[in-house]
């Protein structure tokens, strides 16, 4: 289990980010215009906290290819890269959410 | 047989000619739209040259460079640096752009309702109050310099109206109303299609969009606004349309013709096109329409008349052309 | 391989694979055992046979069928096309035409042409010897040939569907398509979206489980990468189609308003559940391509794929990113600009998996020595055309352009630029690579190189103008379109392109019928030189024995392991159990855990099929009664298909090989049928989560038209029961030991399961909420539809333990039929308790 949630693990934060911008976003879409910087803030505060999870999760990652677990250095290398690339493309798409504001 | 078209429809004029229409700006909205493009353009032509330079060198080249590209350094730079790099640019520039483009329209901004049917346009000229102060139909008439907000709605199906040359396109979704605005910079005809598949002659569903110089505009919304006035030379056709009733489908602001389910007629001999873009107005293609529309535009909501005989033909399509 | 033994997975202990390979030579008549058993179909047996060598071929003669008739339908809108304002082709007759040939290439060639590489070359690739459940994709293959056949019969009668592959309502409401055109593609293609998930459980369970040991997931073939990611996304993807079909049928034919406005439906409903199925759809048909692409260059370049590991991980992440770009569809809709700009940045960053691709084949080439035979030159033209789609979907992105190319010529350039180069290409390629292992003459090598030339010229001449043509003006899904425009020109020269690559496409079919001679003797063998197992000498067992592998490309490395699989030196050499048999392993570490006993073929698989499809077709020409019979001869059929399963063999214990045993009998986590009940289980969740985006989103647009739910008593009574129905479910396996009161505790879960449904259904009528009137009643008598064709299925299911229980076959030394059943009633407990849940605690639990 373990390896696969190593090995999945960035990736699905991303799903887990996207899904909540998105939630966001339909919700700033019909809510006043008082509630929209909340809403803001705390999808920043969403995205920092994923991608400091995921570039975590990379890092972790990283430092097990020296002694690798089931999967081999093969999946932990795998599971480095996936979190960084996942943390790019969290970045990318927080963007047009702290962007308007 | 089916009466061809003998001279292009305004409609399809405004296509013709390069740059085609969607890199041809006529104004603020399309303008960026169209430096766009060409970078994007720019972009990728550079970015195949890369792939094609790599890939020609990784099948042709002396060993020693095949060597140096045949190792994952290469999959590291030109697969993911470079266009993360390339990429992060492009948002950027994608996402200022939309959001400029994105404005809502400002308070006192010109406003027309425009409603997909299918297929053909009701064109809805509103007061500042937002009520309706004369409706038109497969034409759009514009000041030029000046935003112009459309507000697109349908009550039928999905259309969407792009005008190339001036924005780009936007959907008339059934229970919503989106605006599109444009600005026309300089007097002229602009074509627009619809965008969006409506069914049937969804293919023959165009428009004209008419900038004119601000003084003239004053000057054609005031006649448009206007009821229709005939001459009795035209007593005879006035009494074919009565006759065959065409006044339950189609309106003429003074008389007793208040149709609601076709275009209004009121004004219809000033208009440059027929049938949504298909034809261009004249009597002899008018008289074509009436007589046998379904030959020319299969399907669409106008039933033909071969109950009219030719006389009465000419005499109508002669009344309806007087009508300007 | 050197260095330590990576930790155990399972506590098989690995130095036992040193045993292998063995010395000595096999006992007379194993061999002539295994063939016996493993025999070829004679006469009816064509028909009912579930190896995967044969249903693998026919699997995809039926795609590549589908493939020229969409093609065909292409030409003749390309002969519409060629000149302004003509009249070969009636306005009706195009626009049923273009919708064919959408819905046809994308659901009956695309997606199946795929699969069907998959269910052809997966076992023997990872050295099993045929898929876990044969039976299944037999099913879904017969499925999907009659009920494609029959949906493209339909042009022939005039009631095609007419509007658009992607049927967006209200055009294709009763009120504005009256005729049973848009039920034909509503529940013809609904049916085939199942064949689809069928095919690809069988594929996340043969690639997770089914391989052959020593294959660790750093030996793991690209291609089952590939194809892994492929099967989890149709799990993840297709049941919003499903869900978004059901929902239009039901307006259509019951006035459930959803998508109709003028009753608090949204038409964007549609929008948002097409196309979150729709972009996963082409990325779901371009990663099993470039997965064979990966396993072709290296081969023709005759040297390893260098950035394996990269592109392992672009796979993945293509497999998660596709899902975030759908309304990247929808960019000219009037979305509001935050929405739009997610979309926009993700679908920037999911064409980052698909360079990481491109270079990593180029690098490969670079560091081999390319051969430009027929494989080799449709690679190198896929790779050329895959990147210039490519880069005019990242233009399409930026949305501001896609304002001005949405739904024009742009885009049809851009999607076949993508699919031919993405997925045609390669697929043509692996038809060349591949035939030699089923065929005993390869393809000729000069008729491929015309073809190549043909389609790839053809090709470019077809949809090069068309990027002009857009930017021209001229928009998408028009049958005609009027003179004086400067349109001419570019439409004639993709006409006349059009039928260039038709006749590479001819040349192909010609040389198919002079070459192509699967089914016989023998193969011609590895005429590529590829390096993956399945290229090892295989009969219709697949190999004589099942190699230990220690390496990406076995064949390339372990130099002598033909010779050694051949003569029987590795494992299962024969039939210990004297049936089909293969090593069920472990996901991550391939460790054997058991030895998996596999059906026999019969006819009940293909019956089912037949009577799915009727059920399907015959509700769509409206012969109701016909159809509700059809659909109880299948379930009929599926029950009696699963009474064979689930009997435990009289060995416990069998040699495997080497004096290696393994037990022949699995329940639980490491069973095949586990994975294949859980990932079904996935698919209904799947469902339920878009029905609760569904209610939302409904709810979005009208709340203040949103009514008060039922009382709390109904609520507390359904979910008590519910719980308790999930409940017990679960804990029956537990007793076992004591057969009548595990059947009793099931048959107690569907009741009480049943009681909850009646409960939460008689609640609602009472309050008066009618599913025509507004949206709300709409979506909340889906949801309860929903759960009541589980409540349904449960009960099936229960009466079958009870079965099961009366005939002696439950027991606690056959564990695996409760425990399923169980699963399947657990959920659906839980999925009643989210309906419950939703349907009246959200909006009115938050005030």
């Amino acid at each position: 289990m373990n390896t696969w949630l190593s090995l999945l693990g960035g990736l699905a934060l991303w799903a887990a980010h996207f899904l909540a911008s998105y939630a966001l976003a339909s919700l700033a879409d019909i809510s006043p215009y008082e509630h929209q910087a909340p809403l803001t803030w705390l999808l920043a505060g969403l995205t920092l906290a994923c991608v400091l999870a995921a570039v975590a999760l990379g890092v972790r990652a990283w430092r097990a290819t020296g002694r690798p677990g089931l999967g081999g250095a093969f999946v932990q290398r795998l599971s480095a890269l996936a979190s960084l690339l996942s943390a790019i493309a969290i970045l990318w798409q927080s963007a047009p959410f702290l962007w308007r504001y | 047989m089916r009466p061809m078209p003998t001279e292009t429809p305004p409609a399809s004029e405004s296509f013709k000619g390069w740059p085609p229409p969607a890199l041809d700006p006529a104004g603020p909205f399309a303008a960026p739209l169209n430096s766009l493009t060409w970078g994007l353009l720019a972009m990728s032509a550079a970015v195949l040259a890369i792939v094609v330079i790599a890939l020609a060198l990784a099948l042709f080249a002396p060993r020693a460079w095949r060597r140096r590209l045949g190792a994952e350094r290469l999959v590291w730079i030109a697969g993911i640096a470079l266009p993360v790099v390339v990429l992060s640019a492009l948002l950027v520039w994608g996402l200022s752009l939309t959001h400029r483009l994105s404005e809502p329209p400002r308070p006192g901004e010109l406003r027309i309702r425009v409603t997909g049917e299918m297929w053909w346009w009701r064109v809805a000229y509103l007061e500042a109050s937002g009520a309706e102060a004369f409706q038109d139909a497969n034409e759009i008439h514009i000041p030029v310099g000046r935003p112009v907000a459309l507000e697109l709605e349908s009550t039928d199906v999905i259309h969407s109206l792009w005008i190339p040359r001036l924005n780009g396109k936007l959907d008339m979704i059934p229970g919503r109303r989106n605006i599109l605005r444009i600005q026309a910079d300089q007097p002229g005809e602009y074509g627009a299609q619809c965008a969006e598949f409506c069914g049937g002659p969804h293919a023959l569903m165009a428009l004209v969009v008419v900038a004119h110089a601000p003084g003239d505009f004053e000057t054609w919304k005031a006649r448009q606004a206007a009821p229709a006035v005939a001459s009795p030379v035209h007593a005879a056709g006035k009494a074919v349309f009565e006759r065959a009733g065409c006044g339950a489908c189609h309106a003429i602001r003074g008389t007793n013709a208040n149709g609601l389910a076709g275009p209004d007629l009121t004004h219809v001999g000033a208009r440059r096109i027929l049938g949504a873009g298909v034809l261009p107005n004249n009597q002899g293609t008018l008289a074509g329409w009436i007589g046998d529309s379904q030959a020319i535009k299969p399907g669409n909501r106008m039933p033909a008349y071969p109950v009219l005989t030719g006389k009465e033909l000419r005499d109508v399509s002669a009344y309806l052309e007087s009508l300007k | 391989m050197s260095g330590p033994p990576p930790p155990s997975e399972t506590g098989f202990d690995t130095s036992l694979y040193e045993r292998f390979p063995t010395k000595g030579r096999r006992p007379k008549g194993e061999l002539e055992q295994l063939e016996a058993i493993w025999c070829a179909p004679k006469g009816w047996q064509w028909i009912t046979v579930i190896n995967n060598n044969y249903v693998g071929v026919y699997y995809v003669g039926a795609a590549m069928l589908f493939f020229v008739l969409a093609g065909v339908l292409a030409l003749l809108m390309r002969t519409q096309l060629a000149l302004p304002m003509q009249g070969v082709l009636a306005q009706e007759t195009y626009n049923q035409i273009f919708t064919m040939h959408g819905t046809v290439m994308m659901f009956l060639f695309a997606v199946p042409a795929v699969e069907a590489l998959g269910v052809l070359l997966l076992p023997q690739m990872l050295g099993a010897r045929d898929l876990p459940f044969p039976r299944l994709s037999a099913y879904a293959f017969w499925a999907y040939l009659i009920g494609g056949l029959a949906f493209f019969c339909s042009l022939f009668f005039g009631l095609a569907p007419n509007g658009g592959w992607f049927m967006y309502p209200p055009l294709t409401s009763t009120t504005y398509s009256p005729g049973i055109n848009a039920d034909f593609w509503l529940l013809g293609i609904g049916f085939i979206e199942i064949s689809a998930i069928a095919g690809a459980i069988e594929i996340i369970v043969g690639v997770l489980k089914t391989r052959a040991p020593g294959m660790s997931l750093d030996k793991l073939p690209v291609f089952a990468w590939a194809m892994l990611v492929f099967a989890g996304m149709i799990i993840i993807a297709f049941p919003s189609v499903i869900l978004a079909t059901t929902l239009l049928e039901l307006e259509r034919a019951l006035g459930w308003p959803f998508f109709d406005a003028a009753r608090g439906g949204d038409p964007m409903l549609w929008q948002h559940l097409f196309w979150f199925f729709g972009h996963p759809e082409v990325y779901i048909i371009f990663l099993p391509a470039a997965g064979a692409m990966s396993t072709i260059v290296p081969a023709v370049a005759r040297t390893p794929l260098v950035g394996h590991w990269l592109v392992v991980l672009a796979f993945l992440a293509t497999g998660f990113i596709s899902f975030g770009v759908w309304a990247h569809h929808m960019f000219t809709t009037g979305l509001p600009g935050v929405s739009v700009g997610m979309f926009s940045a993700a679908s920037m960053a999911v064409s980052l998996p698909a360079g990481v691709q491109v270079f990593s084949w180029i690098a490969t080439v670079a560091s081999g020595r390319m051969t430009f035979n027929a494989p080799g030159l449709f690679v190198l033209g896929s790779l050329l055309i895959f990147v210039m789609g490519g880069l005019t979907g990242v233009m399409a992105a930026m949305v501001p352009f896609d304002w001005q190319a949405h739904d024009t010529y742009f885009i049809v350039a851009h999607l076949h630029y993508v699919l031919i180069g993405g997925m045609v290409f390669p697929l043509f390629a692996a038809i060349y690579y591949w035939t030699p292992m089923v065929s005993a003459r390869p393809l000729s090598e000069r008729l491929g190189r015309w073809t190549f030339g043909l389609m790839f010229v053809g090709m470019h001449l077809a949809f090069l103008p068309m990027h002009l043509t857009g930017l021209m003006g001229m928009p998408r899904r028009v049958y005609t379109y009027a003179a004086g425009r400067d349109w001419e020109w570019p439409n004639l020269i993709s006409s006349i392109g059009a039928f260039v690559f038709a006749a590479g496409v001819l040349i192909w079919l010609i040389d198919m019928i002079r070459n192509f001679r699967p089914f016989g003797a023998s193969e011609a063998g590895n005429v590529y030189e590829g390096g993956g197992l399945e290229w090892l000498p295989a009969g219709l067992y697949s190999t004589r024995s099942i190699p230990v592998v220690t390496s990406l490309y076995p064949l390339w490395d372990q130099k002598t392991l033909a010779r050694d699989v051949a003569a029987g030196r590795y494992f299962l050499p024969g039939a210990p159990t004297g049936g089909r048999e293969t090593l069920v392993t472990s996901p991550i570490n391939a460790e054997p855990q058991y030895l998996l006993h596999m059906p026999v073929p019969s006819g009940w698989h293909v019956w089912a099929a037949v009577f799915t499809a009727g059920f399907f077709l015959l509700l769509t020409v409206q012969a109701y009664g016909a159809s509700v019979l059809s659909g109880v001869l299948a379930i009929l059929c599926v029950l009696r298909w699963c009474w064979f399963l689930d009997h435990p063999l009289p060995q416990r214990t069998v040699d495997v090989g080497a004096g290696i045993t393994l037990p022949t009998y699995a329940s639980g986590p490491s069973s095949t049928g586990w994975w294949a009940m859980v990932v079904t289980l996935v698919v209904g969740g799947m469902v339920l989560a878009m029905s609760v985006f569904s209610y939302v989103f409904l709810w979005s647009r009208n709340p203040d038209a949103w009514r008060p739910p039922p009382d709390m008593a109904s609520l507390a009574v359904a979910t008590v029961s519910a719980a308790a129905g999930g409940a017990l479910a679960l804990l029956a396996k537990r007793h076992l030991a004591r057969p009548w009161l595990a059947t009793a505790m099931v048959l107690s879960a569907a009741a009480l399961l049943t009681l909850a449904f009646g409960v939460d259904l008689s609640s609602w009528r009472t309050t008066g909420l009618e599913p025509q009137a507004s949206a709300q009643g709409a979506i909340v008598h889906a949801i309860l539809a929903w759960q009541g064709f589980f409540v349904a299925v449960a009960a099936i299911m229960a009466l079958y333990v009870l079965m099961r229980r009366l005939c002696g076959y439950v027991g606690p030394d056959r564990p695996a039929t409760l425990e399923l059943v169980g699963l399947f009633l657990a959920y659906t407990a839980g999925q009643g308790l989210v309906g419950l849940g939703v349907t009246r605690l959200f909006p009115a639990g938050l005030a």
